[in-house]
């Protein structure tokens, strides 16, 4: 210390002397706490995809169905049960609107003088004339009458568009016809009893029937149902559907959930008690039990599916903002609100469910795809919707009908909900770490 | 913990009752209740006036409930099925296909655990590294995929695998039919074990002990396998409980699916034909194993870590 005695006093100067310190304003931008929980959520680049792919599922679920597709309910006899073309893809071998057979009983074929079945592309051949009596299944090939077993695919989209014969129409399905221009020469007119009805045969070109104008412009997406509804629409109709079970669901269960939670959380002792009980009891029914129940009751409708759902998932909302109160009800700064003379309300709404705020959000998105999991469940089981579509009854209706043989029906909707899962979870796991404030500035 | 053992248990007798009750009622008061009316067109009139007496379905509801209940808590009847076979106990109808469903279950519970934990361990010791990338990716995959989708996959690939494309007859089943329901039930347990078997390990390969056993001079093989292993496996006998009744539950999809003849079938066939009394007992048998099940995973958390006190007041 002594040392330092023998320095010049005209070495030091004054840092200040007439002016006043103030503190520096700061020249970055305050981060609030959702500003933060944005810019650590951006910085989580799997979380920011999942989010990207769930919004263009939304935005395919509300306009899908009428763009790129040929709309949900016209029901097409003649392009049943199509399989998938998609332009694109078609020319790398998926989805181009092929069917294959896989060692089918073959005895009868009716170009067979056009085929030489020691040819390589024998089995590509475009067998279409084979088809006997419409039937699909069973493609029959004679072949000096010996059976041969073959596997070969055909291009169902160049026989579907073949021209027909229409039997025995009307007048105005013939007028109806002859307006899309679908007629091919001229009909043969057939003399009934009646000379005011006519009856028709006419060659129908069936693109025109259904108001395709060329080959390239005559292809479904995601195929035909059984009822030659496009499987396009329908499965976005269906992810609508779905999606807004699982919206439904949310809203409901995070209501309930937090109106429950902070009532039981806030007041504690005998109502918290008796609250916890009836939670727990209803808690502890499975949900299968109360699906079935509720399905019985109230028939397998949107509404009732819904209901079944929040039965049992806001209790676990109701738990998370329960011990949110327990946390913060004693705190300092609500006692201070309360000496203040502010109301139960107020204290509950205003000073401590904020707190919660964050796992509540995380958990309102998370409950969206295990509604619509649940949902799905449910249709596989058979207790599914009756009327309308759903990703769930597709994936049903799919299943129902054979996978092996049709199975765009079922891969397309099985798609669209492992994506819908799948970026459900990424975007919830990076909003629950975003707006975890214990993890603020963690990484 | 006994005491609070002792409230549970009474408390899921409470339960039970309360839904078992609650089941009843509902279902018997079902506005198209046609139970047994489809049997007019099976035996003559003063029969089924003898199997309607028979089986208490002339008593007023309440009285059928009393009858119910005193004979399932007292006898262990859980009543006659109405339709499905005719008169049977719908006790034994269960029991006939619990067997099915229970090995299904159970290979496929002892298939995922020590797949999961393996994962988990790779994951935990290589973390950050590309392994533990490529693990976690494959995580969130079989937690996002639906187990109804990956049947619906593994059976459409079927054939090419050299599997069966539906459960055969039981007179004709393998080990070939159980390998695409085992594996779709068991994705999902493994992900779930995976993730927590990384999180513990991770957190307790960074605990002070494991300090603690480096300095003391163990080399990194034995700390981790002596020491941080044993530690993060306690915790995991929950999560291994909550995934056998996960696998319960999504059974009941898969052996639909997958045309399993298990439990799940008698459910869903026992609500389309009316047959409630089996209804009822298949629902009770779900909830039975889901109550005891819940109360095993919050007890063993108490048991396997002290630390945690199960409803201490606050």
């Amino acid at each position: 210390m002594n040392e330092y005695k023998h320095i010049d006093a005209s070495k030091f100067e004054f840092v200040q002397m007439d002016t006043k310190i103030f503190d520096k304003k700061f020249e970055t931008k305050a981060i609030g706490y959702f500003g933060d929980a944005v810019r650590r959520f951006v910085r989580n680049k799997s979380s920011v995809m999942g989010f990207v792919i769930l919004v263009l599922i939304i935005i395919m679920a509300i306009i899908g169905p009428y763009i790129g597709g040929h709309g949900i309910h016209q029901q097409r006899q003649r392009f049943e049960q199509m399989p998938a073309k998609i332009p694109l893809l078609s020319k790398l071998g998926i989805a181009d609107g092929t069917r294959k057979y896989k060692q089918q009983n073959v005895e009868f074929i009716k170009s067979i003088d056009e085929v030489d079945p020691s040819d390589e592309d024998y089995k590509n051949y475009f067998f279409i004339e084979c088809i006997t009596w419409q039937s699909k299944e069973r493609i029959v090939i004679q072949d000096n009458r010996e059976i041969t077993v073959v596997d070969f695919k055909y291009d169902e989209y160049k026989y579907r568009s073949l021209p027909y014969v229409s039997n025995w129409i009307s007048d105005s399905e013939y007028q109806n016809l002859k307006a899309k221009g679908a007629v091919i020469g001229d009909p043969i007119k057939i003399n009934t009893t009646y000379e005011d009805f006519p009856q028709y045969v006419v060659l129908v070109d069936p693109l025109k029937e259904y108001g395709f104008s060329s080959m390239d412009d005559f292809y479904f997406l995601f195929g035909t149902d059984q009822l030659g509804r496009d499987m396009w629409s329908r499965v976005w109709a269906g992810t609508r559907v779905s999606l807004l079970i699982g919206l439904f669901v949310a809203l409901v269960t995070i209501t309930v959930g937090v109106i429950y939670g902070s009532i039981s959380g806030y007041y504690g002792g005998t109502v918290d008690l008796v609250m916890q009980r009836f939670a727990e009891i209803l808690s502890g029914i499975p949900w299968i039990a109360i699906m079935t129940l509720v399905v019985l009751y109230l028939g397998a409708n949107l509404f009732s599916i819904a209901l079944a759902l929040v039965l049992t998932s806001w209790i676990g909302t109701s738990n998370m903002v329960r011990s949110q109160f327990y946390r913060y009800k004693g705190r300092e700064y609500v006692l201070a609100a309360r000496t203040l003379g502010a109301r139960d309300s107020r204290l509950i709404f205003k000073h401590i469910l904020p707190n919660a705020l964050g796992p509540i959000v995380t958990s309102s998105v998370l409950i969206i795809p295990s509604a619509i999991f649940s949902e799905s469940m449910i249709s596989y089981l058979g207790l599914g919707i009756s009327k309308g579509v759903s990703i769930g009854k597709l994936l049903a209706d799919g299943q129902a009908i054979g996978i092996t043989m049709y199975p765009y029906l079922t891969v397309f909707p099985a798609i669209i909900i492992s994506l819908l899962m799948i970026s459900f979870n990424l975007f919830g796991n990076g909003l629950r770490d975003a707006l975890n404030p214990s993890l603020r500035g963690a990484e | 913990m006994i005491k609070y053992t002792g409230k549970r248990i009474v408390l899921i007798f409470v339960t039970l009752f309360i839904i078992l009750s609650l089941s009843f009622f509902l279902i018997k008061l079902l506005p198209d209740n046609t139970e047994l009316s489809y049997l007019l067109n099976k035996v003559s009139k003063e029969d089924y006036e003898l199997m309607r007496k028979r089986w208490g379905y002339d008593q007023p509801l309440f009285i059928q409930y009393l009858h119910w209940l005193k004979n399932v808590v007292f006898h262990w009847n859980w009543g006659v099925s109405t339709h499905t076979r005719i008169g049977e106990n719908t006790f034994v109808l269960i029991t006939e296909k619990l067997p099915i469903t229970m090995r299904l279950n159970l290979i496929s519970l002892f298939f995922s655990i020590p797949f999961g934990v393996l994962f988990g361990i790779v994951a935990a010791l290589r973390k950050n590294k590309p392994i533990d990338y490529i693990i976690s990716v494959f995580v969130i995959l079989f937690i996002s995929i639906p187990s109804f989708v990956v049947v619906t996959m593994f059976m459409l690939n079927a054939a090419n695998m050299g599997l069966p494309i539906q459960y055969r007859p039981s007179d004709q089943v393998t080990l070939a039919d159980m390998v695409i329901p085992v594996l779709s039930l068991s994705f999902g347990p493994i992900a779930v074990l995976t993730r927590y078997t990384r999180a513990e390990l991770t957190e307790v390969l960074t605990s002070d002990f494991i300090l603690l056993a480096r300095t003391k001079g163990l080399n990194r093989f034995h700390s981790t396998v002596r020491h941080a292993l044993r530690n993060s496996m306690v915790p995991l006998v929950p999560i291994i409980i909550g995934n056998f009744i996960g696998i319960l539950f999504g059974s009941l999809v898969i052996e639909r699916v997958y045309g399993v003849p298990g439990v799940a079938g008698i459910l869903i066939e026992s609500i389309d034909v009316k047959d409630y009394n089996l209804t009822m007992t298949a629902l009770a048998f779900y909830t039975i194993i889901g109550l005891i099940a819940t109360l095993v995973i919050d007890l063993t958390y108490g048991i396997v870590d002290p630390r945690i006190r199960m409803g201490s007041r606050k």
